[in-house]
């Protein structure tokens, strides 16, 4: 059996066990970090990485090979992660305290946190703002785009992503505060 | 949005958007579990819902109908009442002149005449019956007359308390119903019988009118069998029709032949009309094709699109498996499963040459048909025309190659589809043995309308004509 993507694929398509999962071998850490980002909890992330492999699964017939495999896939696991918050996300309160902080000094902090650390901060975020960031500031949607997936107006989106962003560097601040009293690295 | 916004944006999208951490080793369990159980799943499509539920219904429908069959509910009031109660029966062939056979005259055990008349005159609508002097004249009459020529008036003077609305109602039924009126049945009230003249005497007239039926040809006083019972087998002749825009089709088409596999089943018809009759049962259908090997000098041969249809690379004799494929899917074979389970497995060698190898493919399907017959002729060799549709459940998928060096192994093909629907066409001739016993030799012609194969990408249409014959018994 050759372990060239398009063998697999073809061996998915069939519905032959071993293909399906070479391929999840193969695209299975990427995607779980999709889904980390997009879920509140290491568990959701994992119900979200599940039932998005399903669904490849079942609809790879339906790829025609245009374009990237990966983005193909990478978009079900966003769509499944959509599915599973877009609920919660007309109704949760936000919670959050927001405090302006100014931008400056921003950027080089958030050079220095790890990739884990800001997926943490990202994670932290309530489901409507991670979201809106999410999608907008990583996978790179308009603020049209996003306002379609998620039913809210435009308005909202943008209204969303900056509070998003004024938590993120709150929640940044706050870290780099707490790093440099205990003497933690930044 | 600020240009240092784009930045910090631009930073974190650097960090995260190829960040990969691998998942807990559970999520695939999960995973490769709920794939297991959705390959096991039989998926029952809609239509073959709908199929189901009109077998339910018309078998359902038959058996209420069956139940309240109400088509001569007068006979089976009076007649067959008074059969079960009446001293043999007396003909009373005084009554019965040559042109009308068939006046019979029951006496039961509360001394009513019944009197039953087979033949009517073919003019009976235009006796009048309502008529009042007619009606009157009955009353003068007696029905012990020894006048077999005037039997009409016998019968009709019988009548003292005939009600004229009655007769009236049986002419008008008889016309709607466009049969004759052929059947009258009257008591009388004192009535003493003469067994050994075989004749009846009515002391006192009055005699009144109980019952009219009506008949087509004679008095009928059972129902001919609407049910029946039966088996077939028979060989069927299979092939496919392949379609696909990604398939070399002709490829398939010259390494791939037909075979002859097998059916057989019981089944269970009802009448439902006097030309029609709807059937159903439960069969086992056999159905594949079969294939010889287009290459075995060892080099793996790929189709020329898609990579489909590699032939068979008989050179991996130290390999685990060996797969190829054939229109209807992927064929794995498992060397080693095979010898574990003491299965000569002997791979080919590169000096074979292919077409000594040849790979049986059959599905094997649980059919439940819902088939309506048309009645063409209807003499003692009948003959109908049957059309329908039936539902089929995969039971039996399976692979056997044999070919040189007693190599002779068995696989199946990945990915069929577990359920499919066939339209089937065809004529049935019946023959009655003994009874209500019938044999029974039907050509049919079946086409699958879903593709058996899994693949989304090519269609495989499976078609057989088979000669089915057996028996049936109507009850």
């Amino acid at each position: 059996m050759t372990e060239n993507l398009e063998d697999i694929i073809e061996g998915c398509r069939h519905k032959n066990p071993k293909p399906q999962h070479l391929l999840y071998e193969r695209f299975s850490a990427r995607m779980f970090g999709v889904c980390l980002r997009y879920a509140g909890s290491y568990e959701d992330a994992q119900d979200v990485l599940h039932e998005g492999f399903i669904k490849a699964f079942e609809k790879i017939g339906q790829f025609q090979g245009k374009g990237a495999f990966e983005g193909w896939l990478r978009r079900i696991m966003i769509n499944t992660a959509l599915e599973k918050y877009r609920n919660r996300y007309k109704i949760i309160n936000i919670q959050d305290n927001i405090t302006e902080v100014e931008g400056q000094g921003f950027e080089e902090l958030a050079e220095n946190m790890t990739a884990n650390e800001i997926m943490q901060f990202i994670q932290e975020l309530s489901p409507k703002y991670r979201l809106v960031f999410n999608l907008f500031a990583i996978e790179g949607y308009t603020h049209k785009e996003i306002s379609a997936m998620l039913n809210i107006t435009e308005g909202t989106s943008k209204s969303d992503l900056s509070r998003a962003r004024t938590i993120l560097q709150e929640k940044v601040k706050k870290y780099y505060n707490h790093s440099i009293r205990t003497g933690m690295r930044i | 949005m600020n240009e240092n916004q784009k930045n910090i944006d631009r930073l974190i999208q650097d960090k995260l958007f190829n960040y990969a951490i691998n998942p807990p080793e559970i999520v695939w369990k999960k995973i490769e579990g709920d794939l297991k159980q959705e390959k096991n799943r039989i998926i029952i499509p809609f239509y073959l819902k709908i199929a189901g539920v009109l077998i339910l219904f018309t078998g359902l429908g038959g058996v209420i109908w069956k139940l309240t069959d109400k088509s001569s509910p007068r006979v089976i009031n009076t007649t067959t009442a008074f059969q079960n109660v009446i001293t043999p029966s007396i003909k009373d062939n005084r009554l019965a002149n040559e042109s009308e056979k068939s006046i019979i005259t029951n006496v039961n055990p509360k001394n009513e005449v019944v009197l039953i008349r087979k033949a009517v005159p073919t003019n009976f609508q235009t006796h009048k019956i309502s008529d009042n002097h007619r009606l009157m004249n009955f009353k003068e009459s007696s029905v012990n007359s020894d006048t077999s020529n005037n039997t009409e008036n016998h019968l009709l003077s019988s009548v003292d308390q005939m009600s004229p609305a009655d007769l009236t109602i049986a002419n008008r039924e008889s016309q709607s119903r466009s049969v004759k009126l052929d059947t009258v049945v009257l008591t009388s009230n004192k009535t003493e019988t003469d067994s050994s003249a075989n004749s009846v005497k009515t002391s006192k007239p009055p005699v009144k009118i109980l019952d009219v039926f009506l008949a087509e040809d004679a008095p009928k006083n059972t129902k001919s069998p609407k049910w029946s019972v039966g088996g077939q087998a028979g060989p069927q002749y299979s092939y496919r029709d392949v379609n696909s825009d990604k398939l070399t089709t002709s490829h398939y088409n010259k390494v791939e032949s037909p075979v002859m596999a097998y059916a057989g089943g019981i089944n269970i018809q009802l009448e439902a009309a006097r030309l029609w009759a709807v059937q159903s049962g439960i069969y086992y259908s056999k159905i594949g094709t079969e294939r010889t090997l287009d290459n075995a000098g060892g080099t793996k041969v790929t189709d020329p699109v898609q990579n489909w249809g590699n032939s068979y690379n008989m050179t991996n004799q130290g390999n685990a498996s060996d797969v190829y494929m054939n229109s209807t899917g992927e064929i794995t074979i498992s060397y080693k499963k095979q010898e574990a389970l003491g299965i000569n497995a002997i791979a080919a060698t590169a000096s074979d040459s292919p077409d000594e190898y040849h790979v049986d493919q059959y599905c094997e399907y649980l059919e439940i048909p819902l088939i309506l017959r048309y009645r063409l002729l209807a003499n003692k060799l009948k003959i109908n025309l049957l059309g329908g549709i039936s539902s089929n459940i995969l039971v039996g998928n399976s692979i056997h190659e044999t070919g040189p060096n007693n190599f002779d192994i068995t696989a199946h093909i990945e990915a069929v589809n577990k359920t499919n629907f066939n339209g089937s066409l065809g004529f049935g001739i019946e023959y009655p043995i003994s009874g209500n016993i019938l044999f029974n030799i039907e050509p049919v012609f079946k086409y699958y309308f879903s593709s058996v194969s899994g693949n989304q990408d090519v269609d495989v249409h499976p078609y057989s004509i088979g000669l089915m014959t057996g028996i049936s018994c109507k009850f």
